[in-house]
């Protein structure tokens, strides 16, 4: 085939590929013996945030240097629109990748900087003094003296002053305090509505991705267990305190339509887990004539736990 | 230009938060009709949120006819949406835990109904302090 005709073919994947800007199609990266990551799919689309959640060993990190094009699959594909990443220099120009163990080739942030404003045509000079003033690092300090978290945040730096269209990140947000993660945030937030940014975020910490992706993915042993939109999540499932004056069975709500999780009785009070939205466990609870009926906030960790119970995985396993 | 509210605490996704937030503020008149609301970037920005986030409840809030978008300019609050919807549904919800308990208690419908009187008169009065 000539090349020409290659690009044109190529197109149309990226056409019927739409929004995605990066997807795997059984994506599997062995290490010798040791299966890093196994058939993995899944789509992640352009201007997303999407968190990357999993223990120590959960396959994340060798998931983003398979993004980044650092790692070749052993088998499957990492594409990034439409077309393969490794030794593709579009997707070198395109995407950053911010490791937790960042290298640097020179020895202080502003060497590096000129070299990244020599290698990177988008690099862009005044986000770079931007960010300068919300991480506060000292542009000539030597950055192999530097601590670990200060290393990371000069790569954080280098990274989003490229001003990428990905942006991959393991654990970027760990060690920062909290008015740095702030500016971080808002940050990330412009770069994502100006520039149509997609970031991609890996982190053991469920807590720390909740209020900022919109799209969660679940790494365990290499698999990935499931992708989801948060919002989506939340509202999947639904937490209520309940007493009645006659006495309720969990049969008796199953039988009035409610997907009863967990059925908990402390006293006169039972506490109900539902896989219904918040107005059908109104309606269903309501019609019972409940003497009292409080609908109880659930964090995301325990919608995370319940979801993963159902496939029968050691929670305590999955979240750090 | 008005920030709504949100608190990232509470466990209620952020993008029902912000829908919320703008219901309460177009109702208490701090957004007037045909007002420019902030844009997605501004308000992602000054929150540090994700823009998807804000756009989703944009988006929604267009369905319910409390705002207007228009191409290229942004996002407006409505003329004469129905920015009660939200207040009513919690009054009604608060008046069946209320109905419910008297009916639990025995209590007759016309004693209710002066009683609601009374909860007027008393609040009226209150404001006219």
């Amino acid at each position: 085939m000539k090349k020409a005709d290659k690009d044109m073919e190529n197109q149309s994947n990226q056409t019927t590929d739409n929004q995605a800007i990066l997807s795997t199609d059984r994506l599997s990266k062995h290490f010798g013996q040791v299966k890093a990551l196994e058939e993995v799919s899944c789509r992640i689309e352009g201007a997303s945030i999407f968190g990357l959640i999993g223990s120590n060993g959960a396959g994340k990190s060798t998931f983003l240097r398979l993004a980044a094009g650092v790692y070749k699959p052993t088998a499957g594909h990492m594409l990034y629109e439409g077309r393969v990443v490794y030794e593709n220099t579009r997707a070198k120009e395109d995407i950053q990748f911010v490791s937790d163990q960042p290298y640097f080739h020179f020895e202080t942030l502003k060497k590096m900087a000129r070299l990244y404003s020599s290698l990177y045509l988008k690099w862009d000079p005044s986000l770079y003094e931007e960010l300068l003033q919300i991480f506060p690092l000292d542009e000539n300090g030597r950055l192999d003296r530097m601590s670990r978290g200060m290393q990371r945040q000069a790569a954080v730096i280098l990274a989003i002053a490229a001003n990428p269209r990905l942006l991959l990140m393991d654990e970027a947000f760990d060690g920062l305090d909290p008015v740095m993660r702030q500016n971080l945030k808002r940050v990330l937030a412009r770069q994502v509505a100006d520039q149509q940014m997609t970031v991609l975020i890996a982190s053991q910490n469920l807590r720390e991705l909740e209020d900022f992706c919109d799209h969660v993915g679940l790494l365990h042993q290499g698999g990935l267990l499931f992708v989801e939109e948060l919002d989506k999540l939340r509202l999947s499932i639904v937490k209520v305190q309940a007493a009645f004056a006659e006495p309720m069975t969990e049969d008796m709500l199953r039988e009035a339509g409610l997907q009863v999780l967990q059925w908990r009785t402390r006293g006169s009070l039972v506490e109900i887990l539902a896989r219904n939205s918040e107005r059908e466990v109104r309606r269903v609870l309501e019609e019972k004539r409940p003497l009292l009926l409080d609908v109880l906030p659930l964090s995301l960790e325990e919608v995370f736990i319940y979801e993963l119970s159902q496939k029968a995985y050691a929670v305590s396993e999955l979240l750090a | 230009m008005v920030y709504p509210e949100i608190n990232l605490q509470s466990g209620v996704p952020l993008y029902l938060q912000l829908k919320r937030s703008f219901h309460r503020m177009a109702a208490l008149g701090l957004i007037k009709p045909h007002e420019q609301l902030p844009s997605v970037r501004q308000l992602a920005t000054e929150l540090g949120i994700n823009p998807n986030t804000v756009q989703k409840a944009y988006r929604e809030l267009e369905q319910e006819n409390l705002i207007y978008a228009v191409s290229g300019k942004g996002n407006f609050l409505a003329g004469r949406g129905d920015s009660k919807q939200v207040e009513k549904e919690e009054i009604r919800r608060n008046f069946r835990a209320a109905v419910h308990v008297a009916w639990v208690a025995g209590i007759p419908n016309e004693t209710l109904h002066s009683l609601l009187d009374a909860c007027i008169a008393e609040e009226g009065e209150g404001n006219q302090e």
